[in-house]
């Protein structure tokens, strides 16, 4: 595997934590995990200190990334590992399906504080102190594809992920950086319960493990013929 | 004028729902605010009687305020069953006429409010031609054991017309006689009125079921 060291936030569950278990299958050799301070992460960091490897290495970050000097600090704690990132998985995200009639103005700062400032922030300031990323992927949505109702908020932030990844793409170019957006479609986490408001089998739909092997993809030998800005991922 | 009672007494349960169904959001818009919108549209109506299920007052009441709803809205806590719900709702009405309509039905359009009120009877109630086969199932079997003329039936539908007075005089004997209806075009005609059926939209169906609510979902994505 390329990748010696990766960074996934929102690694406590969900898409982020089947990243962590499948790089970490896959011989990753450092593993910085960020997600905010919670039982569910103490058990994720549990199940994969299990199983890595002696010579594999797990660093936690517990930092909740909806606060601007959370995400400072944040980038401060990921350069004091001494380890330079190799890929920076962007995948922390936040929902709060509303109306424009019901929403209220801090949340919708909120999402955009996680789902846009959050990886902007920790992308600029890494790269200003000379980190050199072979991968930037960013977990957007089909939401931010196409504008629904009920999730304008939601739709907002990951259109704005979608088109800055755009920009990063291009603008990184040069340096040898690959950008890319991945789009998941409807996947059995709890940030699909949220944005679902029925009850729907979660075995039916895509599983965090198939979104999990589309990012490694991405980040082994055949992701470099993938071109696209970014990447539609649905169960078909 | 007329009065409208839209209904939000249904739980959801078969939509495996904890919440009231009127509250449920249908691509972000809970299911109620459908049904008052197009209320809000017809001059003709000058209040809205609404229930709402047990403990969830003010949380309806400020979603109406969200949504800036313009009609006068008077909340009344839902009975233990629809009939009783209506008959409480009755006693705030103080138009001749009152149409009622169920927050289930988010497609409903201005157009089938007014085809109730242009229609020439007091008593109307949507409903819609049977489309399908009816067979009637043998006693305690699984068998078949009669065959309808499905020309004869009519599946009925809402929104409905009532002149008051009548409507409420069929709630009393209803109430007298321990009798319960699941809708009012069945407790006035069995309770001695006339009651006209028209033909309504297969579109204003009722969200009953999952799939009702995906049909639903689809059609306001694209309408």
């Amino acid at each position: 595997m390329k990748c010696k060291t990766c960074c996934i936030t929102g690694g406590s569950k969900g898409i982020g934590a089947a990243i962590a278990e499948k790089l970490l299958d896959s011989g990753v050799q450092n593993l910085i995990l960020v997600a905010r301070d919670s039982e569910k992460f103490n058990k994720t960091l549990n199940k994969l200190t299990d199983k890595k490897s002696t010579k594999q290495k797990i660093i936690a970050i517990r930092k909740d990334i909806s606060v601007h000097s959370n995400v400072i600090d944040l980038y401060k704690e990921i350069l004091s590992t001494g380890h330079n990132v190799d890929v920076l998985v962007n995948n922390a995200g936040y929902a709060s399906p509303q109306s424009i009639f019901e929403v209220d103005f801090d949340d919708f700062q909120r999402t955009i504080n996680i789902n846009l400032y959050a990886p902007f922030l920790l992308i600029q300031k890494l790269l200003q102190n000379k980190n050199r990323f072979s991968h930037i992927i960013n977990i957007a949505s089909t939401a931010g594809l196409k504008g629904r109702s009920g999730w304008l908020t939601y739709s907002a932030s990951k259109a704005a992920l979608v088109n800055m990844s755009e920009s990063l793409k291009e603008e990184l170019l040069p340096l040898g950086i690959r950008v890319i957006a991945v789009c998941p479609a409807r996947c059995a986490t709890d940030l699909r319960k949220i944005l679902s408001p029925i009850e729907e089998d979660p075995t039916t739909i895509m599983q965090p493990l198939d979104v999990a092997e589309v990012v490694y993809m991405l980040m082994s030998n055949v992701g470099d013929f993938i071109s696209d800005n970014h990447l539609l991922v649905r169960k078909t | 004028m007329i009065t409208l009672l839209l209904l939000n007494g249904g739980i959801g349960e078969r939509l495996g729902m904890e919440k009231p169904k009127a509250i449920m959001r249908l691509n972000g818009v809970p299911l109620m605010i459908y049904s008052l919108h197009e209320a809000d549209k017809m001059l003709e109506i000058s209040k809205i009687i609404l229930n709402y299920p047990d403990g969830y007052k003010d949380e309806v009441e400020s979603l109406i305020k969200q949504y800036a709803i313009e009609k006068e809205v008077i909340y009344v806590e839902a009975g233990k069953t629809r009939q009783e719900s209506v008959y409480k709702m009755l006693e705030y009405v103080d138009t001749k006429t009152v149409l009622i309509h169920e927050s289930a039905r988010p497609n409903i359009t201005i157009d089938d409010f007014k085809q109730l009120l242009e229609h020439e009877y007091h008593n109307v109630t949507q409903s819609l031609p049977i489309y399908s086969t009816v067979l009637e199932k043998k006693e305690h079997t699984d068998y078949i054991g009669k065959i309808h003329d499905r020309t004869r039936l009519v599946d009925i539908q809402l929104p409905q017309k009532f002149l008051l007075e009548e409507l409420k005089e069929a709630h009393n004997k209803a109430k007298e006689n321990y009798s319960e209806y699941t809708e009012d075009a069945s407790l006035m005609f069995d309770n001695g009125f006339d009651v006209a059926f028209t033909f309504g939209k297969v579109i204003n169906f009722k969200i009953t079921t999952k799939d009702h609510f995906y049909m639903a979902r689809y059609l306001n994505s694209i309408r």
